[in-house]
């Protein structure tokens, strides 16, 4: 007899989950098609770090925050004229918590909207930001688009706009 | 080629040996002198059946993670499952000895990935009791929105995953769908997708922004309908109530005692939440019920309850984060004033729990005056739920196996830390 | 296969030959047809399936070789086609060559008797239900050899499992079969078909509008996803479970005989359904034509997709009940419904 009853709501319930599926497969998707389309960026993503040493003060307070030991900085001159002779961060270790970014007192240090960037050798993982001041690695501080789109909506076509990789 | 052939000629090798113990062989003479041999079977033993042992590896899809499961099977009755961990251990309680207190968040962030805003916030309270730092209202308020959007998004892959271990694999696309609506909110909040570290010590990373509730209210509005689309789909399904009711039963003593905690704990029957229980940050101030595992469509405590519980933590989720944004302070502080260097004082001991998506994570330290702690334990709750696995494991099918393996919610970061 | 022969005698060197060879020349030339109109169906269906399955799970699917990724199959077929041929070191080597050919004539063989019109069909057999059925049971017997000879246990698993499933759904296969032979009086595909001719709006003599019939079509549907393998039925591969199961050893082109196995597998069996319940070729306002059948087959395959995609899978316990304790009675009760009722009234319509 329970086999009966199964098969009953069996039967039933498979058809009203055919109906959920049925109404799904007549919704439009949701797919963003990287990389012809791409999703907005909010503001506080975390893209690559980048510090700008013409602001940095190699305070070290950064080096010392981080979990992962990733930045390395030595400074040359004092007081005012304090300015780092060696910015390295190895993207190895880098965890991207932003710790470094909350601490820094000048804003030097900042997380770029870059998630596009490839290595093709663990050497160039590490870099040297005094060596190698204008990061190619892009990025900008604040998104540039103008009409964000809601939660689970498609974005309208993003604009490069230095977002890319070398 | 000749390696192979040699394997297979020692196999073969073996084989006959095992069979020339089981018989014996006696030499005739043949016709015209030659020899024969007539080989006599020893005395009939009873067909002895060996269990199998197979090892449902640690990469496989429905362990989710790397968990390895030791199966003696009889066919396909499982005798025996005994769950090997330790795949994805990484030091984390070590490595706290040696990373200051403000730095640690990260760590925390990676524990519990999939519910990572509740395990920062444990860690933040721990450090803030030990330090004596109060957060203000605004502070926690957020955590409170942070926290339960994240426990939404974490019941939401465990149905997904849930589904897909029974074969159901529209579901989690579907569950994957509301999920990113979640995380924009969360990346709007914080930047990050997954390992937030957003709640910090003193109080939050960086303030709501406007945006941020406006996709809330909206993600809100849409939610109750897809849970109840989800529902029908998968839920209330007959062939996924044969498959998960009466199936992996945990009675409420046996949850007890083995430390079950989290939905586990309550859909066995034990009407057990922190949230209420031990309330902390602004849990009192808001209005929801805890549900429990009724034995709808079976016992109390089967695979269904487990799962069914969750659904029912998803809609009171929704009811405190309404609450929390028509609640939402105007001004305020997001982050109370913290020193740069924390030095928490020597002898401070403390242990701090709290409901995280898969039960209590706890977070233990001494203190010992620098800046670093001198001891910390970070209790995982899919730990101490994955003890029961094997009590609970004899005489199940495989396929029910899998099935209660999967409501169990495992996120093996957890395990292993 | 007379059409075939009628081209062969009016080509002017080839009618020449001796009987028997223009016989074997259009059998080898109905086989390679055949062959070719799988591997289009599997081209097809594969591309379907992911592409219905994109959409009901809120996403594109196959969009970057073709329009909206139509020769994505076949991109894939050249990926499976010049993989390495791995053989495991411990498995019986002749058994795990010969599996997927077996599982792979197995769902073949039956595309002899499938017509694609009212006079399309390479062999006109008089008893083409019951060589339908036979030749189904085949493929159980590739599935132990390729779980066996893989020499894992995991495939060991999964061909116990398929074996036990394939052999019972059998059973009610064939007892669902019977009312449209039944009222047809005859097992030729053709004169079923015929049978269903005319009637109110052109479809109204279609058998599965009889309530024996309906059930039948229901269970006969539910059967032979059983036997084809399909969610909710799917131990075989059960891929959350037991990594594919089966075929779990195998890679390249003998994984490809296997899924395009599967695919033809199901063809035909939408096709039968198509055949004895939904009118063949015969269309509304009588229209018939293999347009039609192909309109109708393509339908039922839909809605195998769909419910593919929809439903949980059942349990090896859970299935065989359905089989003994359901299908099989229920199968017994309605050919007994089925033959009061063409006792009593002649006919079904």
């Amino acid at each position: 007899m329970s086999v009966l009853t199964d098969v009953f709501y069996g039967f039933v319930t498979t058809l009203k989950g055919m109906v959920v599926t049925g109404k799904e497969f007549f919704r439009p998707s949701i797919t963003v098609q990287y990389p012809k389309e791409k999703r907005y960026i909010p503001e506080r993503f975390r893209g690559m770090l980048v510090n700008d040493v013409s602001i940095c003060i190699a305070c070290d307070k950064c080096v010392r925050i981080c979990p992962v030991d990733c930045i390395q900085c030595e400074a040359t001159g004092k007081g005012k004229s304090r300015r780092p002779s060696l910015f390295t961060i190895d993207y190895v270790k880098c965890c991207w918590c932003e710790l470094c970014v909350d601490v820094c007192p000048v804003d030097s240090l900042y997380m770029s909207h870059d998630y596009e960037t490839v290595f093709t050798d663990r050497s160039l993982m590490i870099r040297d930001f005094v060596k190698d001041p204008i990061p190619p690695i892009g990025g900008t501080r604040v998104s540039e688009e103008a009409t964000p789109p809601g939660p689970g909506e498609k974005p309208e076509e993003q604009t490069e706009s230095g977002r890319s990789a070398a | 080629m000749d390696g192979r052939r040699s394997q297979r000629r020692q196999i073969q090798d073996r084989r006959q040996k095992e069979y020339e113990k089981t018989t014996s062989a006696v030499q005739l003479d043949g016709l015209m002198g030659s020899k024969r041999f007539m080989v006599i079977p020893a005395q009939p033993k009873p067909l002895q059946g060996e269990p199998m042992v197979v090892f449902m590896g640690p990469q496989h899809p429905s362990t989710h993670g790397v968990l390895q499961v030791e199966l003696h099977t009889d066919g396909e009755v499982v005798e025996r499952a005994v769950p090997r961990i330790g795949f994805l251990h990484r030091c984390k309680e070590k490595i706290g000895e040696s990373v200051a207190y403000e730095s640690y968040v990260p760590y925390t962030d990676r524990m519990d990935y999939l519910g990572a805003m509740n395990t920062n916030w444990v860690w933040s309270m721990a450090v803030e009791k030990l330090c004596g730092i109060e957060v203000p209202e605004r502070a926690e308020y957020i955590r409170v929105f942070a926290g339960e959007f994240n426990r939404i998004a974490s019941h939401l892959l465990f149905l997904g995953a849930f589904g897909m271990d029974l074969g159901a694999i529209t579901p989690f696309l579907h569950v994957f769908r509301d999920r990113e609506m979640v995380l924009d909110i969360l990346e709007e909040l914080s930047g990050a997708r997954l390992c937030f570290g957003y709640i910090q010590i003193g109080g939050v990373h960086a303030d709501m922004t406007p945006r941020a509730m406006d996709m809330a209210r909206r993600f809100l509005k849409v939610l109750r309908p897809h849970l109840d689309d989800l529902n029908e789909l998968l839920s209330y399904n007959q062939i996924f109530i044969k498959r998960s009711a009466n199936i992996g039963v945990i009675t409420a003593p046996q949850a007890i005692a083995y430390g079950l905690t989290g939905p586990m704990l309550r859909a066995s029957g034990v009407n057990w939440d922190l949230r209420r229980d031990e309330t902390y940050s602004l849990y009192n101030r808001f209005e929801f019920d805890i549900p429990t595992g009724q034995g709808l469509k079976g016992t109390v405590g089967d695979c269904w309850d487990r799962y069914y519980l969750r659904v029912r933590e998803m809609y009171e989720s929704a009811r405190i984060l309404d609450q929390v944004i028509e609640g939402f302070p105007e001004g305020g502080e997001f982050r109370a004033k913290v020193p740069g260097v924390l030095r928490p004082p020597k002898g401070g001991e403390v242990y701090v729990r709290a409901e995280c998506p898969r039960g209590e994570v706890a977070f233990y330290m001494i203190s010992d005056g620098s800046t670093k702690p001198y001891r910390l334990r970070a209790r995982g709750p899919s730990f101490c739920n994955l003890s029961i696995f094997e009590t609970i494991s004899k005489d199940m099918l495989i396929a029910d196996l899998v099935a209660t393996l999967g409501t169990f919610d495992l996120v093996m970061g957890e395990v292993d830390r | 296969m007379t059409l075939v022969l009628n081209l062969l005698a009016w080509l002017p060197l080839i009618n020449r030959l001796p009987e028997s060879l223009l016989l074997i020349l259009a059998a080898v030339i109905c086989a390679v047809v055949a062959l070719g109109a799988v591997s289009v169906v599997a081209l097809v269906a594969v591309w379907a399936e992911r592409k219905v399955s994109a959409h009901m799970q809120c996403r594109l699917g196959p969009m970057e070789v073709g329009w909206h990724g139509i020769f994505q199959t076949a991109a894939d077929g050249l990926k499976l086609f010049i993989k390495e041929d791995i053989i495991p070191a411990m498995a019986d080597k002749w058994l795990f060559i010969m599996a997927p050919a077996v599982v792979f004539s197995g769902a073949l063989l039956a595309w002899a008797v499938l017509p694609l019109g009212p006079t399309w069909v390479p062999a006109d057999l008089n008893i083409g239900v019951l060589y339908l059925l036979a030749t189904s049971s085949l493929v159980a017997i590739g599935i132990i050899m390729a779980g066996w000879s893989a020499h894992s246990k995991w495939s060991l698993y999964g061909a116990m499992r398929t074996a036990a499933q394939f052999l019972s759904y059998e059973i009610p296969s064939a007892l669902f079969l019977l009312p449209p032979v039944m009222a047809a009086g005859s097992l030729h595909l053709g004169t079923i078909v015929d049978g269903q001719q005319g009637g109110i709006l052109g479809v109204g003599n279609w058998y599965v509008w009889n309530p024996f019939c309906l059930i039948a079509f229901v269970c006969y549907y539910v059967s032979s996803l059983a036997e084809t393998g399909r969610i909710p039925f799917d131990l075989p591969e059960s891929e959350s479970e037991l990594v594919a199961g089966f075929h779990a050893e195998y890679s390249g082109m003998r994984f490809a005989f296997f899924f395009m196995a599967e695919y033809a597998d199901l063809f035909v069996v939408s096709a039968i359904t198509t055949l004895l319940f939904l009118g063949g070729w015969h269309g509304p306002f009588g229209l018939h034509g293999t347009v039609i059948y192909i309109l109708k087959v393509s339908a039922v395959i839909f809605v195998a997709l769909w419910l593919r995609w929809t439903l949980p899978r059942l349990r090896i316990d859970q299935l065989m009940a359905t089989c003994w304790k359901f299908l099989i009675p229920l199968g017994l009760i309605n050919i007994l419904g089925a033959g009061l009722w063409l006792a009593l009234t002649g006919d079904f319509q």
